[in-house]
Order: C-alpha cells, then sequence, then structure tokens
C-alpha cells in the first residue's frame, strides 16, 4: 500500500516539479547562450540572469511550500476523508509524504548544480571543472587518507537525516495544530515554535553537559599552576589531535541526535493522525 | 452473525459542547437504515467516528466487531458530506485510484453508472459542477461491494431525476447481507427504500422503528412523524 501511496504522491505533486526544473534548466542554457554574444554585461543579461535567480531561488520556495500544502491539504482539510478512509495505516500516510518531498528537495539540488554548471560553461569547458574538482578530491585525500569517505558518508546522512528531521517537525507542528478547533493555522506556527524550542533545549542540555564536566577539569589543571614540561606540550598536542580523531564521533552523536528528535516528531504526528484525528 | 454496526454508550464531545450524549444501538445485517434528526443532532459526527475520522470520548463503535481502523475501512464504504475531490485528477484517474485501493471496487459498475449520468470520464474533477462532484463521489461510493455503506446527506445537491436513479442503484446494487445506513433530510425523497429508521436529537437516539411499523401502527409516513416529533 506505501508504494501505492507513493505513486500518487508522486503524480500529484510531479506536475508541480517537472515544468519548474523544465523552466529553470531553459533559463540556464538561454544565459549560457547570452553569455557567447557579446562581452559586455548588458541589461538583457542583466534580465535573463535575475529571471533566472528568481526561478532557482523560487524553485526552492516552492519545495517547502509543497512540503507544507502536501501534509496540511491532502492530509488534514477535506481531501483528508478520502485519504484517511482508504484502509491504509496512518504512519504510512507520514512516511510517504516524507519520502516524496524528500525526493523533491533532493531531485531540486542536482538540478539547482546542473543549471550552475550550465552557465559556468560559458566560461570554462566542462572537462575543466571535472579537473577541478578532482583535484580538490585528491588534496583533500592527501590531507584526510582514507578518511575521507567517511567524511563523506557523514555529509551525506547528517544531510539526509537534518532534511527528515526538519520536515517531520513542521509534520508533527501541523498535526497539533489541526488539534485546535478555531485557530488551526496560528496553533501549527505556534506548536512549531514550541517543538523547536523544546529541541534546541534538549539538545544544548545533552551536547554541553559533558563540555561543563571537561572544563572542570581545566579549571583545575590552572589552579594547580602547573608548568608544561615539553613532554606535556606534547601529550597536548596529542590530546588536539585526539580531538580531531573525536569530531567524527561529535558528528555522529549530533546525527543520532537529530534522528531521535525526528523519531519523536514522527511519533507524535502518528498518534495524533491514529487517536485524535479531527478533521472538519 | 454478529451486528454490522454496534453503539455502546457512545459518546463524543467538542470541548463542553456534547455532539453524542450516549447512544446505543445494535444493527444488523442486510438492511437500508435511514438516520434522521435535525441539524446538528449528532448524524455526522456518528459516521465520522465509525470511520475512525473522530475517535470517542467515551463508549465504543463496532464494526463488523471491530474497532474503526484498517480491517473495518476495507468492509466499509463511506459517502462523506465534504467534497474530497482533490483538483488534480479526471474522473478516470480517480476510478483508478479506488480500484488500486480498494479490493471490492468494481470499475464497470461505475463506468456503467457514470454513462447512465452523463458524467464524461475524461473531465477533471474540478472542472465539474457541485452536483456532478456529488455524483461522482456517490458512484465511487455505490461501485464497492463493501459490507456497511454510510451515506451522509447523499442527494443533496442532486437533481431529482438524478435522485431517483441513484435510489435505484442504491437498493439494486447492495447485496442482501449488506447494510446501508442514510443520513439525509429528503425523508420523503428515499422512505421508500428504507427498512428501518433511527431518529438523534440532541445526540440521543429518541426512536428506532421499522418503516412498516410506524405506517400500519401509527398510521403515518415517516416524514410525517418526523415533523411531528421533532416539531419547532
Ligand atoms: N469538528 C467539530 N468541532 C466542534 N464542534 C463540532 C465539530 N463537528 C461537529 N460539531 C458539533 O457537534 C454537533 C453535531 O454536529 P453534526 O455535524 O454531527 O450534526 P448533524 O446531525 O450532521 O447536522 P446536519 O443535519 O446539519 O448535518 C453540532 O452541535 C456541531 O456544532
Ligand atoms: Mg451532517
Amino acid at each position: 500500500m506505501l508504494g501505492k501511496l507513493i505513486k500518487y504522491e508522486i503524480k500529484a505533486t510531479s506536475r508541480i516539479f517537472l515544468p519548474l526544473y523544465l523552466v529553470l534548466i531553459l533559463f540556464a542554457v538561454i544565459n549560457y547562450f547570452m553569455a557567447l554574444g557579446s562581452g559586455n554585461f548588458t541589461l538583457p543579461k542583466f534580465i535573463t540572469l535575475t529571471l533566472y535567480i528568481l526561478i532557482l531561488v523560487g524553485m526552492f520556495v516552492v519545495s517547502f511550500i509543497v512540503m507544507l500544502q502536501r501534509f496540511y491539504k491532502n492530509l488534514l482539510s477535506e481531501e483528508g476523508y478520502l485519504m484517511f478512509t482508504l484502509p491504509v495505516q496512518p504512519w504510512k500516510h507520514i512516511i510517504c509524504k516524507l519520502i516524496v518531498s524528500s525526493i523533491w528537495t533532493i531531485l531540486s539540488v542536482i538540478i539547482a548544480v546542473i543549471s550552475i554548471l550550465i552557465i559556468a560553461l560559458q566560461e570554462v569547458a566542462l572537462t575543466d571543472i571535472f579537473n577541478e574538482i578532482s583535484k580538490i578530491w585528491s588534496m583533500m585525500y592527501q590531507a584526510l587518507g582514507n578518511k575521507i569517505y567517511l567524511y563523506v558518508i557523514q555529509f551525506v546522512t547528517g544531510a539526509i537525516v537534518s532534511l527528515a528531521t526538519s520536515t517531520l517537525i513542521i509534520y508533527a507542528a501541523m498535526a497539533i495544530g489541526h488539534l485546535s478547533n478555531n485557530h488551526k493555522i496560528l496553533a501549527s506556527i505556534g506548536s512549531y515554535l514550541g517543538l523547536y524550542t523544546l529541541s534546541q533545549i534538549v539538545a544544548s542540555i545533552i551536547f554541553l553537559l559533558p563540555l561543563f564536566q571537561s572544563q572542570n577539569t581545566h579549571y583545575n589543571i590552572n589552579d594547580m599552576n602547573l608548568q608544561l614540561t615539553g613532554n606535556q606540550y606534547a601529550n597536548l598536542y596529542i590530546n588536539i589531535m585526539g580531538f580531531r580523531q573525536m569530531l567524527p564521533r561529535f558528528m555522529w552523536g549530533a546525527i543520532a541526535l537529530s534522528a531521535v528528535f525526528g523519531a519523536a516528531y514522527f511519533i507524535i504526528t502518528d498518534q495524533i493522525l491514529n487517536k485524535r484525528l479531527n478533521l472538519e | 452473525m454478529n451486528a454490522i454496526f454496534e453503539c455502546n454508550n457512545l459518546k463524543k464531545s467538542f470541548g463542553v459542547n456534547h455532539a453524542l450524549a450516549g447512544i446505543d444501538l445494535r444493527v444488523e445485517r442486510g438492511r437500508i437504515i435511514g438516520l434522521l434528526g435535525p441539524n446538528g443532532s449528532g448524524k455526522t459526527t456518528l459516521i465520522k467516528l465509525a470511520n475512525n475520522l473522530l475517535t470517542p470520548t467515551e463508549g465504543s463503535i463496532l464494526i463488523g466487531g471491530k474497532k474503526p481502523g484498517v480491517e473495518t475501512k476495507k468492509i466499509v464504504s463511506y459517502l462523506p458530506e465534504k467534497t474530497y475531490l482533490n483538483n488534480w485528477m479526471r474522473v478516470h484517474q480517480i476510478i483508478e485510484f479506488f480500484a488500486d485501493f480498494y479490493d471490492d471496487f468494481k470499475p464497470e459498475k461505475a463506468y456503467d453508472m457514470l454513462k447512465r449520468l452523463n458524467i464524461d470520464h475524461r473531465d477533471r474533477l474540478k472542472n465539474l459542477s457541485k452536483g456532478n462532484k456529488e455524483k461522482v463521489q456517490l458512484i465511487l461510493v455505490m461501485s464497492r461491494e463493501a459490507e456497511l455503506y454510510l451515506l451522509d446527506e447523499p442527494i443533496g445537491g442532486v437533481d431529482p431525476a438524478a435522485r431517483d436513479y441513484i435510489l435505484e442503484t442504491i437498493i439494486s446494487n447492495y447485496s442482501d447481507n449488506a447494510t446501508v445506513i442514510i443520513s439525509t433530510h429528503l425523508i420523503a425523497d428515499i422512505e421508500k427504500i428504507l427498512d428501518d429508521v433511527i431518529f438523534i436529537k440532541e445526540g440521543k437516539v429518541v426512536l428506532t422503528s421499522t418503516v412498516d411499523s410506524i405506517r400500519d401502527e401509527k398510521g403515518k409516513s415517516v416524514d410525517a412523524l418526523f415533523r411531528e416529533v421533532f416539531k419547532c
């Protein structure tokens, strides 16, 4: 059933995104040809470039609005009568909306990069760009060694997790907001601010606690007025290196915490859709 | 066999407003039932509770012995009072949508009814007139071979000629074992197809009876009895 839901969700949203992608690529190509012409920066060039940038920004604004609107309109407004009457568990609706909106956001980023590459082509050849990228990559590889793969994996995981979590917090806020009988939208915004603040406080406590503890030991060292010998300097250096070793672990910790928050928002949303649905 | 629809001390409040104030009901299989009551008496609330679109404040509601959920949604065909049609599909696409999600949906029936009611399956849902939107929703609901049909004001916006056809399809389409619960204010129009009636007022059942006994014992039509019971 989840597969079917996703199929219809993609159908419902692709008629917004596909034309948008087409227009963005089209404007990138127009910019490319405009720049090929005369060398001077002319008014038409300015206009097409401005339009391109507006469409680029607009694409991400639209991704955000569609994410909100598909959840609110399709599930919590009149269309919810159709969706929640289907023999499908509510959690599948949440996951379906999350997956499809994430796919569009990621695709938007890819399309944006492609369109920038198209415009950049007027200055440099595509092979130059790839050469440059592989140069940067090998420099980073020299500096970090095999760990670079770890960083890349970490970066990608972190990006996906934080995309999912920042979507789920909005779903949870809308689900809480729709419980209000009269001011659903206002209540949703209020719930968002509330959830966000609460999460920040919890995250700060979890991350600052170990820091305070290590700071205490730091003060102790100062109190003792220790003279650092050469050997101790070496130790300190090792500790700093140790911090660098710690960095990936710290990042994994942050990603895990973000995932835990995401799971909490998901559970809140699911509980409300299961037990407290309040369709008008 | 267990009752298809059963409520025990069912209550639903919206804040201080007690929309349902303790409903006890038992509806058997194979009946066509009119759920009748003045505006705001709780008909829609009761039907939404049966579809899990609302959660009871107290008491229980059972469909074929089960609490409303995925399993009951497979056997309940529900027509809401709201228009839920989205703005991007065409008529044939929503038929495919129903066929995809409901195993008991019969597309042939749907196309047949569309033809009878002169609706083009290539039309966009958003371009249909209000009455035709209602007809499409009713066709979708009646094209399922469900065990329980819950119809909330099914013929309100439909012209009288189409009304007759729709009532005819309601009677002819459902199997002997299925139950149809219809909430409506157009009592005179539908009373000829009803087996039983349930009168509700301010969230309470005030009368349940077969239509025959109203006619035979009281010598009245359901419509006349309604006007008497709920006189303003
Ligand atoms: N979502 C809601 N929030 C608050 N109150 C509600 C809500 N839905 C219904 N009510 C209240 O519950 C009571 C019953 O409403 P309901 O819609 O069930 O009546 P009804 O019998 O269907 O009326 P009608 O014949 O006008 O359709 C009314 O007083 C209504 O104001
Ligand atoms: Mg109603």
